[in-house]
């Protein structure tokens, strides 16, 4: 359908350019000169004869050919947007971005809107935010063609988030149709906006408006559960504990979400005093299933509700297995951040990553310079993901440019294809790498944060033990029989349920529905 | 993380003023279990931390056993069992089984002409199985528990194994398969009963291809025309990880 459609555009094209043609040559008197002209028309005719035969490729042979040739330079945009137009085809948008954005540099052309929509689209299929942001700073919205109006929309929506333009940001989202494969991102990234732009009613209308828009798609449906995450977080920074525990219990366990919201979830508990359900939550968190995650103010946050009651003991094994735990990935971190270059960076998310995709849990995850809980974090930070996959992309490129027929390849536009693919990839991957020596940094400091309040926690707990030893000497202290050492636990069983004690294997349909039974044992 | 680091602040501000004394534990209902689906995960493992760890380990274990399709002799064997574990799922096993003497009820009846119409027939004149070895895979397919009590839950696995090897009827070795399914309950984390029922496959003399009066004498195993046999053993027995 594509190519069908794209040969009805280069039919369209093609009178326009021989007419052109003819009326150059018209006036001109029977010269050497002549002669030449007329050999240059034949070839560009020639070229636009293969273009519109649909022979990609040896239509961008040739066309490259004429745009490098002194005698077409008054042709030189129409050949360079019709090459862009081939490359597009050949799946190397990349290479046809180039060719765009040369007609959208020299600017007084007539394919300047042509060459911006499709410089736009070859940026949107590849991701990349530098190609994304040069052609929307050039679109102008209403020469747009209706049909891409809500992409643009969403990038220029986009462009205007990055740079912190909230307000503008959530009126461009705003603009894209219900209708649009893009919406559900629109509406989400709408709401982000309005978040950030302190409008938490407009937000939450959004993210509202978001979930009932997903509803017909299921309960797991990724783009509805946002929606839900998004309100919850709204209704907990309004302090609405209730509400929003309310809001992240409906995020479906079988979603990718989850785990966080449970995480987040636990915060809201704990500031709502629900010290029992926060603990639950924790023994889910801190089970086997997450030792690869990186999570260590769940950590800290579980040994200050055993400091709310009182728990001394478990609360200083929780804060050792943080010191265990953490101190080894901040001393790592710290190391590897000395590493100079960027593509190392790049390369050992990568190689970590890549490693675990096939060996799963057999992975030896010590043989790694970043410890490997701060890999699977960056590895799935935002700007990460999308530097990823335009790298991805760039991979496909160079795939599609490797495929072609040797004589293509050893051609100048193959050899130029090839070069400019392989510069793109240089680029992204240093890009690539210095966000993950960014998150590194982050990482960094957020740990050097985390052991301060490792401390000023710890410091409770030993002021906490003491007090307690006081009333322990001053003979205060509680009876030695407590509620919780009683091993009856029939009343924890409630009709139509199963009480199955925690023996100390952690399994995946347990997830989530662990109960804390101990009780406080403040005096 | 600032927003993490300014909220420990507020709890240690709160932290201070809590003070609280035992409470009865009451759960809500709406913290409940309430959903069958499981959480997702990049690789599906469905226990961490097992109690029961197999891999790379060797099993030991004994017990009884009974051929519940022999018609005429001692139904009851004792067994031995050596097992390594690859890992949690592959494994071999190797495993004797030495028949007690005798006959069953049946056989006793037939020795005494029971039913008979004044004729006799006796099995123990004609050879029957004395010992087994085989040589197993065996396959565990599930590793769950189970819940017996209140208190109490049992480690379980489900296995199935398939092996061959060579029994002694007689004066003679016949080659024999075996294959089945068992299980096993983990009363600690090394100790188990094991159950399992098997179907033994073999040639070997068949006693009813000639007569056996009580007054002759025992006859050598090639006295009798060959047929297959096809028993199911069920076997019970403890077995330990070292």
């Amino acid at each position: 359908m594509t190519k069908k459609l794209m040969c009805l555009v280069l039919i369209a094209l093609l009178p326009l350019g021989l007419h052109g043609a003819e009326k150059k040559a018209a006036p001109r008197t029977v010269t050497r000169d002549a002669t030449t002209k007329g050999s240059a028309r034949a070839e560009l005719v020639q070229a636009l004869q293969l273009v519109k035969q649909g022979k990609f490729q040896a239509a961008s042979v040739k066309l490259f050919q004429l745009s490098h040739n002194p005698r077409f330079r008054d042709r030189k945009m129409q050949i360079k947007y019709l090459l862009g137009l081939m490359l597009y085809q050949m799946k190397m948008p990349q290479v046809a971005a180039f060719q765009f954005i040369s007609v959208v540099k020299d600017g007084n052309n007539k394919y300047l809107q042509q060459a911006l929509e499709k410089l736009s689209l070859a940026a949107d299929s590849l991701g990349d935010d530098t190609l994304l942001n040069y052609a929307i700073s050039r679109v102008k919205v209403d020469d747009f063609p209706r049909v891409h109006r809500d992409m643009l929309f969403f990038r220029i929506g986009e462009f205007q988030l990055r740079n912190q333009q909230f307000e503008a940001a959530a009126e461009s989202f705003k603009r894209v149709q219900r209708t649009s494969g893009l919406f559900p991102k629109a509406r989400y990234l709408e709401a982000l906006a309005y978040t950030e732009a302190n409008k938490a009613k407009e937000a939450y209308e959004a993210f509202e408006d978001l979930v009932q828009s997903r509803e017909q798609y299921g309960v797991t449906d990724v783009a509805r559960v946002s929606g839900l995450i998004g309100q919850a977080r709204i209704l907990y920074q309004a302090k609405k504990w209730d509400e929003s525990i309310e809001l992240y219990r409906q995020v479906p366990r079988d979603t990718e979400a989850w785990h966080d919201v449970f995480f987040e979830s636990s915060w809201a508990m704990l500031r709502s005093g629900r010290f029992r359900s926060s603990l639950s939550n924790f023994h889910s968190l801190h089970s086997g299933f997450y030792e690869d995650r990186y999570l260590p103010e769940s950590l800290l946050l579980r040994a200050i509700v055993y400091l709310y009651i009182c728990k001394y003991d478990e609360m200083e094994k929780v804060l050792n297995l943080f010191n265990k735990i953490y101190k080894p990935v901040y001393k790592d971190v710290t190391t590897f951040l000395k590493t100079p270059s960027a593509d190392a960076y790049f390369a050992e998310v990568i190689r970590a990553m890549k490693e675990f995709k096939e060996k799963g849990d057999q992975l030896d995850k010590t043989q790694f310079k970043i410890p490997f809980v701060v890999t699977r974090k960056i590895f799935a930070e935002g700007d990460f993901q999308r530097s990823y996959s335009y790298i991805k992309k760039l991979l496909d490129e160079k795939k599609s440019v490797d495929d072609m027929d040797g004589s293509w390849r050893n051609s100048a536009i193959g050899r130029y294809a090839k070069r400019v693919v392989q510069k793109r990839l240089v680029k992204a991957r240093n890009r690539a790498g210095l966000q993950v020596k960014a998150h590194l940094d982050a990482v960094r400091e957020d740990l050097f944060d985390l052991f301060e309040q490792e401390g000023f926690i710890r410091y409770e707990m030993i002021n906490g033990k003491k007090e307690a030893l006081k009333k322990k000497l001053a003979g205060k202290d509680l009876p030695e029989e407590q509620i919780d050492q009683d091993t009856q636990r029939d009343y924890y069983i409630q009709n139509g349920y199963e009480y199955w004690p925690f023996k100390g294997e952690y399994w995946l349909d347990e997830l989530g529905n662990y109960h804390y039974v101990g009780t406080q044992s403040c005096n | 993380m600032r927003w993490a680091s300014r909220g420990f602040a507020v709890l240690f501000v709160g932290c201070l003023s809590v003070n609280g004394n035992a409470e009865t534990i009451e759960f809500p209902t709406e913290e409940l279990a309430s959903e069958s689906v499981l959480p997702v995960f990049d690789k599906v493992e469905n226990v961490k931390n097992r109690n029961v760890v197999t891999a790379k380990r060797i099993e030991v274990g004994g017990g009884i056993g009974f051929n519940l399709m022999d018609a005429f002799y001692n139904p009851m064997n004792f067994h031995g069992s050596v097992s390594y574990h690859f890992d949690e799922i592959h494994g071999i096993n190797a495993a004797a089984a030495f028949w007690m003497s005798g006959l069953s009820n049946y056989g006793e009846q037939l020795k005494n002409g029971e039913g008979l119409d004044g004729d006799f027939f006796d099995p123990s004149r004609a050879p029957s199985p004395k010992y087994m070895l085989m040589g197993n895979y065996q396959y565990t397919a599930y590793y769950g528990k189970i819940s017996l009590s209140k208190q109490m839950v049992m480690n379980l696995s489900l296995f199935g194994l398939a092996g061959l090897g060579t029994i002694a009827i007689g004066d003679q070795n016949k080659i024999a398969l075996n294959f089945g399914i068992g299980e096993k309950f983990y009363f600690t984390k090394n100790l188990a009963l094991r159950l399992d029922l098997r179907m033994l496959l073999y040639r070997g003399p068949d006693p009813t291809t000639r007569r056996l009066l009580p007054t002759d004498s025992e006859y050598e195993a090639s006295a009798f025309g060959e047929t297959t046999f096809f028993h199911t053993m069920l076997t019970f027995g403890l077995v330990y990880l070292l």
